[in-house]
């Protein structure tokens, strides 16, 4: 037996699903959409089985959106999930909103012209009751002729009768004439009939002060700046822990393998290509998942809906709406969640520009970049460092907003969707639902790393492995000498190995093929102050802008641990060939500012052509992300040459 | 219009835009002149001819809370430009 879920948005239909199959289900895309499916099979009391398909919230399945379309189509047999068979459901289980009933009815006026074997859940029957509203269900089953279950999808409450119902799906008896007039009439009817609410009870004047503060011009601006800040605090304070756990357990997984292997390509792939890299893409999986479960609170308690108003006035300018403000918050965190996110944006031209702009934001990758760089800069000053910090943020977003003015006045040009958005009722969000989504954003990014993010970083460490050089004759020489003097003086032989290692790392690195293609691109840098290291650097860091610091540590100072002082020390006093100091102001200021505004993350746009359906748009990211961001470097080092010199 | 606290309210019904009302005003949607794809939209959203709704935040973008034939209520954040399209027949009551 095959059920499609239906519903519209805010009504619980996640909620019932999570509920009803738990972590059995499989999450897929509806073929050439990127309409998310997801499908379980559940047991039902009889003993039988049912497949349940959930199908995206629609207020209409009449209206001309893909959500409608999709919906339209798998309850017409037309498609179904990726790697399910195209087939008519066998039963509807429409989910309507206790609190909300007349609009609810006319969309079960356009399910019953479907004329399926139809279940009704009534959800949130706890707020209706809580409000005084009364709902007649054995009139509500005779005028539409199909078994009706009052639910409480948060709480459970009523879902084995409904499971027990399922079977008992029944074909409406009734069926409003085509016209939307038509079902409106219907719908009307019924609800005179079922229902019954109170006057505006204190309840109600409460949600209208909270919406009153929430939706405020300028209180609801400072409420969303504080729930955000919030978030973030919680993001990167409770983040950490786990993060600095994946660090170790990589570490040691990369050194255990490294031990176990015999020395070679193989052993060499494996520590430092397949575990480093991916263990560097993992280490955000903590601030991702955090992330997206904090959101998926909020959203689910109203809020998210009052900050979507607030910010649609902010974003309206720049041509994008409200709903692009979770993808551009997220992408603080990380521009892969984010840009999966957009697919909350409904207009696909608006969607484009959000994908496009969303990884100007500062992710946590660049902060190692921007504490190296800030650092480099404010060695003497810094009280200055944390505001160069917040400087570098707010570049990214007037990066990302000017970018999105660009896009919707060129390319992306369209008249904005018209903004209309339901404020759905207030309420407790469920802690279930909330992991629930949190699984399932973890698994999409999880299947990302463990294929083309792993791709990336297997060939970005063949370029920065290969060809294998010999060691340089310093190197050679530096041994020889430590072998002399080592049954004499031990630790001091140790230091001279160690030196030598280190000269060898550097060298090995800039002769692999990513230093060649370092060397190759450096006349490219040379007008924003690169030299042929930091060409290298720009060029690693495309596995992961992070790279950038370790590179620097193993191409200037041969050691890649980037947490030692004297490393640190060694990058920020390095020179460059001719003497002169490699992080002179102008140039920190110029690769500071590249890196704010440069697009150096290979898996993003791997997940862009995914989600924009094209590596057209993926190109053009890459294209304008670079172009701005060598534009301001050039910028940033011409005016710091000219206002504050070396 | 200004009404004393003794006389009793003034029933009166006119035409007017959605974007026009204050805040606290009721109303009745008497007709919408938006494009096909957004006017079926909004219709679905539950904005649709008849329907009661009183507006509780004026401005861009403007809140209105749509109230069905059972008392029930929802509410919906709308742009000006929508408002604009929008034609109610209001009452000062």
């Amino acid at each position: 037996m095959r059920i499609a879920l239906l519903g519209n948005p805010n009504t619980g239909k996640t909620t019932l699903f999570n509920r009803l199959t738990g972590l059995r289900h499989k999450t897929s895309n509806f073929p050439g959409t990127t309409q998310e499916s997801r499908t379980a099979i559940i047991d039902l009391p009889d003993g039988s089985a049912a497949q349940l398909i959930d199908l995206p919230g629609v207020y209409s399945l009449e209206i001309d959106q893909p959500e409608a379309a999709v919906c339209r189509d798998v309850i017409a047999g037309n498609t179904a999930p990726r790697g399910e068979i195209k087939a008519e459901p066998d039963a509807l289980l429409v989910i309507l909103d206790a609190t909300n009933l007349g609009r609810n009815l006319v969309f079960l006026a356009e399910t019953a012209r479907r004329r399926l074997p139809t279940i009704i859940a009534i959800n949130m029957i706890d707020l209706a009751r809580n409000r005084g509203l009364h709902i007649d269900l054995e009139i509500l089953t005779e005028r539409t002729g199909c078994p009706v279950v009052p639910i409480c999808a948060r709480t459970a409450e009523g879902l084995d009768k409904l499971t027990a119902t399922l079977p008992q799906a029944r074909i409406p008896s009734t069926t409003p004439a085509g016209s939307p007039a038509a079902a409106e009439q219907w719908a009307d009817e019924i609800t005179r009939a079922v229902s019954l609410a109170p006057p505006a009870i204190a309840r109600e004047r409460f949600t209208e002060r909270l919406d009153h503060a929430f939706t405020h011009p300028i209180l609801g601006v400072f409420a969303f700046a504080l729930v955000m800040a919030g978030l973030f605090w919680v993001v990167f304070k409770f983040a950490t822990i786990p993060m600095d756990l994946i660090d170790l357990v990589f570490a040691r997984l990369a050194n255990a393998a490294a031990t176990a292997l015999p020395e070679g390509i193989l052993s060499s792939l494996i520590a430092d290509g397949l575990i480093t890299g991916v263990g560097a893409t993992l280490i955000f999986l903590p601030q991702i998942l955090l992330l997206f479960f904090l959101l998926s609170l909020l959203e689910d308690t109203g809020y998210l809906a009052r900050a979507t108003f607030v910010i649609d006035r902010m974003l309206k300018p720049v041509g994008l709406p409200g709903h692009a403000f979770v993808p551009l918050l997220t992408a603080h965190a990380c521009a892969l969640p984010a840009i999966m996110a957009a697919r909350a944006v409904p207009d696909r031209k608006q969607r484009l520009a959000t994908i496009l702009v969303a990884p100007f934001m500062t992710c946590s990758a660049r902060l190692p970049v921007y504490a190296l760089l800030v650092t480099v800069l404010f060695r003497d000053r810094p009280l200055l460092a944390p505001l160069a910090f917040v400087g570098c943020y707010a570049l990214g977003i007037a990066a990302a907003l000017a970018s999105a003015f660009f896009f919707r006045h060129t390319l992306l040009r369209s008249p904005s969707r018209l903004f209309m958005l339901e404020l759905p009722s207030y309420k407790l969000p469920s802690l279930r639902t909330a992991l629930m989504t949190t699984w399932d954003r973890g698994l999409v990014f999880l299947k990302n790393a463990g294929t083309v993010i792993l791709a990336i970083t297997i060939i970005l460490w063949w370029l920065e492995s290969y060809p294998i050089s010999t060691p340089p004759p310093q190197a050679e020489s530096l041994r020889a000498q430590a072998a002399q003097i080592e049954p004499a003086n031990p630790e001091q032989a140790t230091q001279i190995f160690a030196d030598a290692d280190r000269i060898e790392s550097a060298h090995a690195k800039a002769n692999s093929f990513a230093g060649k293609l370092g060397h190759f691109i450096q006349p490219v840098f040379e007008p924003l102050g690169f030299d042929w290291r930091l060409s290298i650097g720009v060029f690693t860091s495309l596995a992961a802008r992070e790279v950038f610091v370790s590179t620097m540590a193993v191409v200037i100072a041969g050691d890649d641990d980037t947490d030692s002082d004297s490393v640190l020390n060694d990058i920020a006093s390095a020179k460059r060939d001719d003497g002169s100091p490699l992080f002179d102001r102008p140039t920190a200021w110029s690769l500071l500012t590249f890196f704010v505004l440069a697009m150096l993350c290979l898996p993003t746009l791997a997940v862009t052509a995914k989600e924009s359906g094209s590596w057209k748009w993926a190109a053009l990211q890459f294209a304008w992300m670079t172009a701005v961001a060598y534009s301001g470097a050039f910028l940033a080092y011409t005016l710091a040459s000219l206002t504050i010199g070396a | 219009m200004t009404i004393s606290d003794t006389t009793p309210p003034k029933l009166t019904h006119r035409e007017e835009c959605l974007c026009d009302l204050e805040t606290g005003t009721c109303a009745r949607i008497t007709g919408c002149r938006l494009d096909r794809q957004e006017g079926d939209m909004l219709r679905a959203l539950g904005l649709r001819t008849n329907a009661q709704i009183q507006i509780t935040r004026s401005g861009e973008p403007c809140i209105v809370k749509i109230t069905d034939e059972a008392g029930s209520s929802c509410s919906l954040g709308i742009s000006r430009r929508v408002a604009q399209m929008v034609t109610v027949s209001s009452s000062d009551d």
